[in-house]
């Protein structure tokens, strides 16, 4: 298609189709971390005791988890006791009226992004780099707990993930199960969850947040947003890489409806920067596997608490393998020949066009004297 | 079909074409408005909203162009589309004006003006939400101006449009050269040359009804009338005046994405022009001097011979200015063809080629080798086959189809000066086949 002065389709594909059907895990998952976080200095414990409630009847299923809890002093147990089922010995949390934030900014998992404050600190997207932001400005130290052993009732699985379409403008189709025991879901007082899939999205790919906005006007994303290099053209050799935060929202209602577990499906509008040249005349690029989070928010007596945890996936079930973009990119071998030969199309171009101005010019004057020379007797 | 008839029709035309629009964007994948229409429209909102259009990211215009589309936000959002709509009819409207006061034929006149509003891409371009035909306007408006005799208004649009839009700035030369103190008085309406007739040459007709040429050493040795200072200063101030009122107001994210970036754009991505290739394989070091040098001077050489051959002739010199100024640019993408066809109807009553066949071997040659690049350009973006050489020996193909039509046009063009010489008698001051301007 010609060409405008943003060079690529800005089509939507698909609605985003969303299937909720259990989130019981994902309260579980949340009270089996630890408490709960709060944005004050206030600590309630409450939510720790139905924790412990109902930690009791979980059930073992393979499983790593890590989570945060902001402000309060929990104590990690040393060594995560794994207790049958769904239980998960977590560390105390104690009620510490009057204790006071430890720093006066946000911190990140209550912004309403929790990756934007990466890049406030870092310039560039390093998966080093994330997984340092990850491990300490997500999760404070003081309240990390990591239960690698514990197998808990919500199993998480990236079912598949696989590039739609042909060329520089593709979809990128993840789908993530969770998988939660269903008389588990009491009345835990939580008021929404909400799953947050972040994409690292190497050289060369890149997100349209314009695109984006739309998909979310059309109310296929709870929320989405770009962070890192989001210059639209650019090729690889000049930009950088970029980030994706998706939320999708997860219907508490359903979840305990479905046995088969939660399902949520994403389908990413993705496209492609000019990449470095290559010999072979095509330049693979590789999608590395989302991190997948999941933010829920509690009432409390006084007031509501947001927790964010991060699911992990043991490695079961990543079914076909890491998603690779072929893309065409130019040939070195061809440069000096393109050069060559564009400049002298140029020069053969001009020179016609000089020499046919010239000539008919110079007819077209009454006396056969072209316009241009006409010096002594005008 | 009388003018006023044509005008109606194309008007419905593009009414529906613009419910259509709204109709497929809301239920189609892909979408009928243009991508730039929505640049512009969230620039708008901004700008309504009290903030900085260049907020908004590739939105590479002067600020005027959000100002207008305002109302997008308030009334409704494809109020900019009936505007440049609007202006596309106003551009056939101007077209016919033009034609009017050189005496073309009623019916020349309706053929001329046909090419303009039933082109396919004229309407859709407008229709699509793209703001080219405001600059059209801007510049039919400012020949009309030269035409009536009036330097000032003329100026100031000159400035104005040269503020939205860089490319009329190849238009300065010719237009002070116009300014010819032998055809151009200041205050005075000058005499336009008639159309004489398709097919006669200059040479069968009687001296009295046929102008003395204006030459170009007549122009070299008196350069500072009265005319040609006030136009440039008149042009340059406006031109200033709005860069500086914008700059300060958006300092220099307005300089840099308003008039810098397009000064020194070099956009590796496929486009129809004949560099973008050189340019992605050569991005990975910056460009040198002499290159920079080397890949512009085709593009000045051929300006410059344009200009002084066909100066005087300015509705042709324009066309045949912006086809070649299109052509070698380092970047070509379809919405610059509207800047020439704005032009064509104006040459078109004084072009001696046939339809058949030279012209529809014009025709077919040009939209052939577009569309042969398109095909190209489709397997490689949407299909990801590397077709990179195969594109690029298509941009070449287009342009020696672009040369060969302007060739042709150029052959078969009756060069007509657009003033008359004025004639002084020495006694008394009077002039003959002058006009008072009002």
């Amino acid at each position: 298609m010609p060409p405008s002065t943003v060079s690529y389709h800005m089509e939507s594909w698909q609605h985003v189709q969303v299937h909720i059907c259990r989130i019981l895990g994902i309260q579980l998952i949340f009270l089996v971390g630890f408490g709960f976080c709060m944005s004050s200095s206030f600590v309630s414990c409450e939510f720790h005791e139905s924790m412990e409630h109902l930690l009791s009847s979980l059930q073992h299923k393979n499983f790593s988890l890590q989570a945060s809890c902001p402000t309060l002093n929990c104590k990690p147990l040393s060594n995560p006791k794994p207790i049958s089922l769904f239980v998960l010995e977590v560390g105390g949390c104690t009620s510490n009226v009057g204790s006071t934030n430890q720093s006066l900014n946000i911190p990140p998992y209550f912004e309403k992004h929790i990756t934007k404050s990466y890049f406030d600190k870092y310039d560039s997207l390093l998966d080093s780099d994330f997984l340092d932001f990850i491990s300490h400005e997500l999760f404070p130290g003081s309240c990390e707990l990591l239960l690698d052993n514990l197998n808990l009732v919500l199993r998480l699985s990236v079912q598949q993930r696989s590039l739609i379409g042909d060329g520089s403008h593709r979809h990128l189709s993840s789908s993530f199960r969770f998988n939660i025991q269903s008389e588990l879901i009491a009345e835990l007082p939580i008021h929404f969850c909400e799953a947050i899939i972040i994409e690292k999205l190497p050289y060369g790919i890149f997100a349209d947040p314009f695109e984006l906005q739309h998909l979310l006007q059309r109310g296929v994303f709870m929320d989405a947003a770009v962070f890192g290099d989001t210059n639209l053209e650019l090729p690889s050799v000049h930009s950088n890489r970029s980030l994706v935060e998706v939320h999708m929202d997860v219907d508490l209602n359903t979840f305990s409806r479905h046995k088969d577990g939660l399902e949520i499906n994403i389908d990413l509008p993705l496209h492609i920067r000019y990449p470095p040249l290559e010999e072979s005349g095509y330049s693979n690029i590789e999608l590395g596997a989302p991190d997948l989070f999941m933010r829920c928010s509690i009432e409390a007596k006084s007031h509501n608490q947001s927790c964010l945890l991060m699911l992990k996936d043991n490695g079961v079930a990543l079914g076909n393998g890491p998603v690779v973009w072929r893309v065409p990119s130019g040939i070195k071998a061809h440069a000096r020949a393109v050069s060559i030969v564009t400049f002298i199309s140029a020069i053969l171009s001009t020179l016609s066009i000089v020499l046919t101005s010239v000539y008919y010019s110079s007819l077209e004057s009454e006396d056969g004297i072209p316009n241009a020379t006409k010096i002594i007797h005008p | 079909m009388d003018v006023r008839s044509l005008l109606l029709f194309s008007a419905l035309l593009r009414v529906l074409l613009i419910i259509y629009g709204e109709w497929q964007d809301a239920h189609m994948e892909v979408r009928y408005t243009d991508v730039d229409y929505l640049v512009f429209s969230d620039a708008a909102s901004l700008v309504a909203s009290g903030k900085s259009p260049y907020q908004r990211s590739t939105y590479r215009y002067s600020p005027l162009l959000a100002f207008l589309l305002v109302p997008n936000s308030i009334i409704h959002p494809s109020w900019g589309k009936f505007l440049f709509s609007a202006s596309d009819l106003l551009v056939g409207l101007f077209i016919h004006t033009i034609l009017e006061l050189r005496k073309v034929p009623e019916n020349l006149c309706t053929c001329a003006l046909m090419v303009w509003l039933f082109n396919p891409f004229t309407f859709s371009i407008g229709t699509r939400g793209n703001c080219e035909p405001i600059v059209c306007a801007m510049i039919l408006w400012i020949i009309i101006c030269l035409m009536n005799g009036k330097v000032l208004q003329a100026a100031f649009w000159y400035g104005l449009v040269v503020h939205f839009r860089i490319y009329p700035i190849i238009y300065s030369i010719p237009i002070i050269l116009v300014l010819d103190p032998h055809c151009f008085l200041y205050g005075l309406k000058p005499a336009l040359s008639s159309w004489v007739g398709q097919g006669n040459s200059t040479q069968s007709i009687p001296s009295t009804a046929v102008p003395e040429s204006c030459g170009i050493w007549i122009a070299l040795t008196s350069m500072f009338t009265r005319a040609r200072i006030m136009f440039g200063l008149i042009s340059g101030a406006v031109f200033f005046a709005f860069t500086g009122l914008f700059f300060y107001l958006y300092r220099w994210e307005f300089l840099h994405e308003a008039l810098l970036y397009h000064l020194t754009r070099t956009d590796p991505r496929h486009n129809f022009s004949i560099y973008f290739y050189h340019i992605y394989l050569h991005y990975e070091h910056e460009f040198s001097v002499v290159e920079r040098l080397i890949s512009f001077l085709p593009q000045f050489l051929v300006q410059l011979v344009l200009i002084v051959c066909f100066a005087q002739d300015l509705p042709f010199c324009f066309f045949a200015q912006t086809v070649a100024f299109v052509a070698f640019n380092k970047v070509i993408t379809a919405q610059y063809f509207v800047w020439f066809f704005c032009l064509l109807p104006l040459i078109l009553p004084w072009s001696n080629m046939k339809l058949k066949w030279t012209g529809l071997s014009c025709i077919l040659l040009w939209m052939g080798t577009q569309t042969h690049w398109l095909m190209w350009g489709y397997l490689l973006e949407f299909k990801g086959k590397n077709v990179f050489l195969e594109l690029w020996i298509a941009s070449i193909l287009f342009l020696a189809a672009n040369t060969f039509v302007l060739i042709k046009i150029i052959r078969y063009h009756t060069y007509s000066s657009l003033f008359q010489r004025l004639e002084f008698s020495s006694s008394d001051n009077d002039l003959k086949e002058g006009k008072k301007s009002n």
